[in-house]
């Protein structure tokens, strides 16, 4: 991006500062959590079930413990209390094994024997919650214990029930009956999956009653405390190995057949453990996106309000709750009204516990679901009224100041307006113009918007983080919060921030990944999209707090009040020009703290543009041309914004046409990379551009806000509602592969 | 117990005759070794475990890629590499379309011709062309050698004819003619390095405004690929147009055989496989000069 | 056995198991934990090395079949080289986010600029298929191996 250049001072805000961990990871340099090792460390392994739900009978270890160089064998029964003696998903943990090497744990992970007793299992998630369905999990809070209370009597969701959301205003079954255009649908979303390249590993060593893990954590605290809960009397402590992978959700919590088995092993071992998780066990071991179904109505006037919409989310967890299906469920039911302006909505979701392989974060939780449902929806109530379709989502949408109807405070940001302007802008004169002359290649257009707050506060929840900036006697500045570099450009942003507010060099600015004893708090840490947003506050504020300490330190040497001083270029400068080195005032260190808190999560909306060319013959479709337009509120670092868009894009294509994982009776078919469809060069579009709109956050630094997660959900319903267009045909089930447009297509011919 | 698993022996003999008798005279599960583009999966996912190894990659009677006498020769240990870079590729277009759309470069750097034949994986792409080509393998035997069709060679799923002491020492076809003559390769795959769902080669020589000659190949649509005698005997013979080309087309579903699997349903390759092989020989038909 | 090789420039000798995956043998005995594990089934592309200059996934190649020949990891790149260039512009054209990747891709980039000086971005598309990434949506990898090229916009 043009106009973004270093200033005269150092890299500030708003411009392309170099990444500070490019050069280290591009010289082969970093270190990731699977290359970790210690001195001492044993290697484990797990035996894990090859079934969905059944009964440990009996695991003979004795062969196993005998195999040279092997240092404990554990069963099941020796894991925390609440784990129990079955196993609920395929990959389950049976035993483990820790060794000196990762040949002896191979001989002695064959060496267990086991015996299951096979319990029926259930697979769907409308099925488990029914009276008829088997249990799954006596003790849900085991895996999860802030749960707030569910009503569930009369919503006929017996049991299995993970958690269960509803809210209502206005009179939707009136509005819908009312309604000149309605239109009822529902809509299926696959389980899919980060795929993550730095695989899950950690490395646990106990010191005394402390529990260190050295894993990439996104929400340290929370996977703390859940290992307190599991590890009664222990402390524990999260450390990140020297460079974090990426994470998209799928490391911000403790996984249940990971952190805890090499706790076990570790005390067991008095040892350092290292446990890893290989392909297939990243696949089913860990977190994968929520499959949902989503039943949709909508209602609307002859001349295109959209007065009423009812959504009815079913979601599946899998067995062990951790959160999440929680979050889905607020998702699904607060984003629709919080774009849409309806007076009649209603919603009810339930997240159901299943013997499906665990569901867990990933980018967008809940939003990426009920926004491809959403667009989709509306795209073709649309069509099917005769409603121009950008218009009708247009004049429908909120507009700032109001109030939010389910979740609380007003819109504040007005950014899908000027994201379909510029969108569709960008749009017309990139997208393709096809001369018609291979009949049997159809192009189609399809927009979507959506939005996704940043942070997971809200007023029953408050979110904070603080910030500790240390300056030293040689004018150097360190930050230290609760953020770790997942890919996403923290170190950098953070710096940016820092640097800007504080007049120090950009390149005398470090921002150190999250540390436990740097005494900070932090609640969240790296998740939720909120690390330039609430983080980056924190560090402006102790920013302000320093620049407020460097002046008033200043006055003594200056002749100023302290108000009158401003701190920039490593100086602090008076009006008269006299200036004073920070070296000067600083004798050993100075630290500043900012905190910050909120209660208000805010939204950041996209609207963007797909164009897709769809070959009739095989079904195969490309996505040609792409339009991101985004508000991030302010970007702090332009082509770092851009970096988030185009991930977002290609996660978004693989959710909408190419990625599904998936399973047979809770077994998994594609559980490897070869298998799984995983998205190449050649699947992003030919042509992709992103539309960077600032519309200047009020609550954040220098108005920036979160992109991470808002740039995805518009992604999936932009592209088939392109496929809509060019084939006529409105898919309600994610992904759409070639296999199905070919279908479709088959059937509409005969 | 030992911590430790066993390991294999290994060997790399000099001679295919030296190579010979190590499969001969070794004991236990003995597994050949040239590229290892497939065999270290089979190894690392516990598919396969050796006693021993016979390393043929750097024999040289196996290696090299020569055309002489209208012929040739491609050495079993030739990688997809080198013979997308050699210029029967370009000579015969769809062995070098088949080749560049096989799995990826790191693969095709290191993955071997003889490779693929012996582990007759129903879906790989190098097959069809050689099919159509009519292709021939040689095999180090008891006697010397023996030579028999490909398409003979190919027993069934993943089975090959090859004996428990017998090395494949390459492949080899006769070269088409050059007027006249055309071929492609045409595929889909639902992600680029992904499974080829089906894939259709087709050669074709024209004169007179007729189709002359005619091969069609398929993979991913039986247990083996497989050529298509309902097309070509549909097509041969009849003028050079768009229309004879999609008629014969259709013929293929009395020649394949598909199932479900991961890559795409039966439905969906039935399906594809007549406008992949549609498009193939239109693109052929264009390379031999005739005018549609 | 035995196997004497050439890694970065440097002579090795290093007894292994004769099937023992290169990857292993590159991140455990000579400790070049640049070389990445990503998968199981040959696909990530993070273990790329380049063997006697050509590209290849290191999880797929056999330690008996490295004797002789010499193996090039990220780490091995020099000033002044192509290998050097390509890293520097990974850094210009922002292709790194988490980097787990990026060892890999600037082999893979490296290896066919060397072949293909003025790649273009469709072809490119297409060489670099055998390196995943998961952050960056492959974009501004693509410009960082066409700003090499000469070929970018």
């Amino acid at each position: 991006m043009s106009g973004r250049e270093c200033s005269d001072d150092g890299w500030s805000v708003g411009q392309n500062a170099p990444r500070k961990d490019a050069r280290r990871k591009v010289r082969g340099a970093a270190r990731y959590g699977t290359d970790m090792e210690r001195e001492g460390m044993l290697y484990a392994g797990v035996v894990r079930s090859q079934q969905s739900h059944a009964c440990v009978e009996s695991v003979e270890t004795e062969a196993a413990a005998a195999v040279d160089g092997v240092a404990a064998v554990v069963t099941r029964a020796d894991l925390p209390e609440g784990y129990g003696d079955r196993v609920r998903h395929y990959g389950d943990v049976i035993a483990a094994v820790a060794a000196e090497s990762r040949e002896a744990v191979d001989v002695a992970l064959s060496a267990i024997e086991y015996d299951l007793d096979s319990l029926e299992s259930v697979h769907d998630p409308r099925e488990a919650v029914r009276e008829d369905a088997p249990l799954v999990q006596e003790y849900p809070e085991f895996s999860h214990a802030y749960r707030h209370p569910r009503f569930t009597e009369g919503t006929g969701y017996v049991q299995n029930v993970d958690d269960y959301h509803s809210a209502d205003f206005g009179d939707a079954a009136a509005g819908l009956a009312e309604a000149e255009h309605v239109h009822e649908a529902t809509y299926r979303t696959p389980r899919t999956n980060h795929c993550n390249l730095d695989r899950h590993c950690c490395l646990v060593e106990w010191e005394d009653d402390t529990l260190r893990v050295t894993a990439t954590m996104g929400n340290r605290g929370h996977a703390e405390k859940t290992l307190e809960r599991l590890f009664p009397d222990c402390e524990a402590e999260i450390e990140r190995p020297p460079t974090a992978g990426s994470s998209f959700g799928g490391r911000s919590l403790v996984k249940l057949t990971l952190e805890p088995v090499a706790a076990v092993l570790a005390r067991e071992t008095d040892r350092p453990v290292r446990l890893d998780f290989d392909r297939e066990e990243d696949f089913t071991a860990t977190g994968s996106r929520h499959p949902t179904v989503i039943d949709v109505a909508a209602g609307a006037t002859a001349d295109g309000d959209l007065t009423t919409l009812i959504v009815d989310v079913a979601a599946d967890t899998g067995p062990y709750p951790n959160g999440v299906g929680h979050i889905v469920l607020s998702s699904c039911q607060n984003r629709p009204v919080e774009l849409y302006d309806v007076e009649n909505y209603r919603f009810e979701g339930v997240s159901a516990i299943t013997n499906n392989t665990p569901a867990g974060e990933y980018r967008g939780i809940g939003v990426t679901q009920v926004t491809w449902a959403l667009e989709s929806h509306l795209d073709e109530l649309a069509r099917q009224a005769g409603f121009e379709l950008v218009e009708f989502r247009r004049s429908n949408w909120v507009e700032a100041g109001e109030d939010h109807p389910v979740s609380s405070g007003p819109v504040a940001s007005p950014g899908p307006r000027e994201c379909l302007t510029r969108g569709k802008e960008t749009f017309a004169d990139i997208r393709s113009e096809p001369d018609g002359g291979d009949s049997g290649v159809v192009y189609g257009y399809g927009v979507a918007a959506g939005g996704q707050v940043s942070t997971p506060a809200s007023d029953k929840n408050t979110d904070y983080s603080e910030a500790k900036l240390v300056l030293d006697a040689d004018g150097s500045l360190v930050a230290r919060t609760g953020a770790i570099d997942i890919g996403q450009g923290a170190e950098t942003a953070l710096a940016q921030i820092a640097a800007a507010e504080t007049g120090i060099d950009f390149d005398r600015v470090t921002v150190e990944g999250y540390d436990p004893t740097a005494d900070i708090e932090d609640k969240y840490g790296s998740i939720a999209n909120r690390t330039t947003y609430l983080i980056g506050s924190a560090v402006q504020r102790a920013a302000e707090d320093l620049t407020s300490e460097l002046c008033s330190r200043a006055v003594a040497h200056l002749d100023s009040a302290a108000n009158d001083l401003t701190v920039t270029g490593g100086r602090v400068e008076a009006p008269d020009g006299d200036a004073v080195a920070l070296e000067t005032l600083v004798e050993d260190s100075i630290v500043a703290t900012g905190r910050v808190e909120t209660n208000t999560a805010v939204p950041g909306y996209g609207v963007h543009f797909a164009e897709v060319a769809v070959d009739r013959e095989t079904g195969k479709t490309d996505v040609t041309v792409y339009v991101a337009a985004q508000d991030v509120g302010y970007a702090i670092n332009p082509t770092m914004v851009e970096g988030q868009l185009e991930g977002a894009v290609q996660h978004g294509i693989e959710f909408a046409t190419l990625s599904e994982l998936q399973l047979s009776e809770g077994i998994p078919e594609n559980a490897n990379l070869a298998d799984y469809p995983v998205s190449s060069p050649a699947e992003m579009p030919d042509r992709l551009a992103c539309e960077i709109v600032e519309t200047n956050e009020r609550s954040g630094p220098f108005g920036a806000k979160g992109v991470g997660t808002p740039s995805i959900p518009p992604v999936a319903p932009a592209i088939t509602n392109a496929i809509r267009d060019a084939v006529g045909v409105r898919f309600t089930t994610a992904p759409v592969r070639d296999e199905d447009v070919f279908l479709a297509l088959q059937e509409g011919e005969q | 117990m030992s911590g430790e698993r066993a390991t294999p022996d290994y060997f790399a003999p000099e001679s295919v005759a030296d190579a010979r008798r190590r499969l001969a005279e070794e004991e236990g599960f003995v597994k050949v070794v040239a590229g290892g583009q497939t065999l270290m999966l089979l190894f690392r996912q516990g598919f396969v475990q050796a006693d021993a190894l016979v390393d043929v990659s750097r024999l040289p009677e196996l290696s090299g890629l020569s055309t002489g006498d209208g012929r040739a020769r491609v050495g079993a240990t030739t990688t997809y590499a080198d013979l997308a870079a050699h210029e029967v590729a370009d000579r015969v277009t769809m062995l070098g379309e088949a080749c560049n759309g096989i799995a990826d470069r790191q693969v095709r750097n290191a993955g071997t011709i003889g490779g693929a034949l012996c582990h007759a994986d129903p879906a790989f792409d190098i097959v069809p062309p050689l099919l159509c080509l009519d292709a021939e393998v040689s095999i180090a035997s008891e006697d010397g050698h023996r030579r028999l069709p490909l398409s003979a060679f190919l027993v069934g799923h993943m089975r090959t004819d090859l004996g428990p002491d017998e090395l494949l020492e390459g492949v080899a076809f006769d070269l088409p003619a050059p007027e006249q003559s055309g071929s492609a390769y045409e595929k889909h795959a639902a992600v680029d390095d992904g499974w080829t769902t089906v894939g259709a080669a087709t050669l074709v020589t024209v004169s007179d405004g007729t189709f002359f000659d005619v091969r069609v190949g398929l993979t991913a649509v039986a247990d083996t690929a497989v050529r298509s005698p309902a097309v070509e005997s549909a097509l041969v013979g009849n003028p050079v147009t768009e229309d004879a080309i999609e008629a014969a087309s259709e013929e293929v579903i009395a020649d394949i055989d598909p199932l479900d699997d991961l890559s795409g349903s039966a439905e969906y390759k039935r399906g594809l496989a007549g406008t992949l092989v549609a498009r193939s020989l239109a693109t052929a038909t264009d390379r031999a000069g005739g005018d549609l | 056995m035995n196997v004497t090789f050439e890694l970065d420039g440097e002579r090795r000798t290093v007894e292994t198991p004769p099937d023992r995956p290169l990857r292993e043998l590159l991140r455990q005995e000579c400790d070049r934990k640049s070389v990445k594990t990503g998968c199981d089934s040959g696909r990530c592309g993070s273990c790329t090395v380049l063997l006697d200059g050509a590209a290849v996934k290191s999880c797929l190649i056999m330690a008996a079949q490295v004797d002789g020949r010499s193996v090039t990891t990220v780490e091995g790149i020099d000033d002044g080289t192509l290998g050097r260039e390509v890293q520097d512009a990974f850094e210009e054209a922002f292709a790194i986010q988490c980097g787990y990747c990026t060892p890999g891709f600037v082999l893979s980039g490296l290896s066919y600029l060397r072949d293909n000086p003025d790649a273009d971005r469709e072809e490119l598309r297409s060489a670099l298929s055998g390196n995943v990434c998961r952050c960056t949506g492959y974009e501004k990898i693509l410009d960082a191996v066409e700003r090499v090229a000469g070929t970018g916009n």
